[in-house]
């Protein structure tokens, strides 16, 4: 029963009241059996018989602490929720966006990695005389079209994922829906890739590596876009579960103020009422001793 | 609703100063992206949940802390599914970049092949 108490954490004083009446009670039974003439046979007894109201007078004691203690730790537990409500619900919505920053920055680091590599392949098709493929995979155009890979281009390169508006959350939301199809389509040009790498192996033609060269550029396109989607659907499923959640809270405090103003409405009827019987009451009772007064000076 | 109106409304609102006008910044300053729109709700709702003396119940209290932790598991699977969305681009950027250092390697081939052509004739 006491568990109870503290876990409504509401009447804390309740179980403490409880344990001073059981005391109380001790203390009166002990005194009407002294006050009604109880014999005790010696001193001994006597003593024996207090020392074990004492005893029991003790436990309760330890009892009211144990009992007070645990009250005070729920209503501390209950007032910080009292003092801010929105705190732990405001630690994970930072939570997500320290996740969106760290992933940011994971991208980007394995997006400049790539570029490196890209860079050297785009050198490499332009001493090769594939000039076409070398210039969409040189440093400066790679740079342009998205990851910070090379430091001398950081000024020029844009973010991963650049704020999107409109149309960009649009290819967000399909993302989700496609992916399955995405993945299966990137196995397919990993397949189309190695049969392109040994025709150019078998032959070293220059078409030949302008189509194997084609191919690195496509899928990493492909490979970007796939990154960019996947984080845009995420911060949009994020803003969406914020708004719910928004909504959810919202609703709550407007429930309870809306309850609020209609008790106090409620109440404020009431006491209309009360006050008119005050009023009428008044008006008979002045009446009344009018009548008195009449009937004192009747003559 | 266009920007400018929005501005007005948050002008006429009864929004605490300070937040206030740093909404009226971040709307002056900015395209309306979703990370600004996202700012200024978060703006708004600090606004809301700063008035404390709302006498909630036991009840409120409870329903609010299930409502945050459906959000808190909800915002957990957009972590781990975006987790493995990058784990997926790692992979696919590990493959390509083998497949370039292969390519290259060939490219090495062919370029010594012309070479000792080149020589030969």
């Amino acid at each position: 029963m006491k568990q109870e108490e503290i876990n409504l954490g509401f009447d804390s004083n309740a179980a403490i009241n409880r344990n001073n009446n059981q005391e109380n009670e001790l203390v009166n039974q002990f005194m009407e059996k002294e006050g009604t003439g109880l014999n005790l046979n010696s001193d001994k007894d006597l003593e024996k018989k207090l020392a074990n109201q004492f005893t029991k007078k003790e436990e309760l004691d330890r009892e009211n602490e144990l009992v007070n203690e645990l009250v005070n730790q729920s209503n501390e537990s209950l007032e910080a929720q009292k003092i801010d409500p929105f705190a732990k619900g405001r630690e994970r919505l930072a939570s997500i966006g320290e996740f969106f920053s760290h992933t940011k920055d994971k991208a980007i680091s394995l997006f400049k990695k790539i570029g490196g590599a890209l860079s050297r392949f785009g050198s490499k098709a332009k001493s090769f005389g594939i000039d076409v493929l070398a210039a969409t995979l040189s440093a400066d155009v790679l740079a342009k079209k998205g990851y910070e890979f090379a430091s001398d281009k950081v000024g020029e390169a844009k973010e991963f994922v650049s704020e999107f508006v409109g149309s960009n959350y649009d290819k967000a939301r399909d993302f989700t829906q496609n992916k399955t199809n995405q993945v299966k389509e990137f196995a397919q040009d990993k397949v189309e890739m190695a049969k392109d790498l040994a025709f150019y192996t078998a032959g070293k033609t220059k078409e030949g590596l302008e189509k194997v060269g084609h191919g690195i550029e496509n899928r990493y396109n492909k490979i970007k876009t796939f990154a960019e989607n996947a984080f845009a659907a995420a911060k949009l499923e994020v803003a969406k579960i914020k708004d719910a959640y928004r909504q959810k809270m919202n609703a709550i405090r407007l429930n309870r103020l809306t309850a609020e103003h209609e008790k106090i409405l409620q109440e404020e009827q009431k006491a209309s009422e009360k006050a008119e019987k005050l009023r009428l009451k008044r008006e008979s009772l002045l009446e009344k001793i009018g009548l008195l007064q009449s009937v004192e000076n009747a003559s | 609703m266009n920007k400018q109106e929005l501005i007005d409304k948050i002008k006429a609102s009864s929004i605490e100063a300070t937040r206030k006008q740093q909404i009226i910044n971040l709307l002056e300053n900015n395209d309306l992206t979703l990370d600004i729109k996202e700012q200024i709700k978060t703006l708004i709702q600090e606004d809301i949940d700063s008035d404390l003396s709302v006498p909630f119940t036991p009840e409120d209290y409870s329903a609010m802390n299930a409502a945050t932790e459906q959000m808190s598991n909800e915002i957990a699977n957009v972590e781990n599914e975006l987790n493995k969305d990058m784990e997926f681009v790692e992979n696919e950027l590990n493959d390509l970049e083998t497949f370039i250092n292969d390519t290259g390697k060939v490219i090495d081939e062919a370029q010594i092949d012309a070479l000792r052509n080149e020589m030969q004739n």
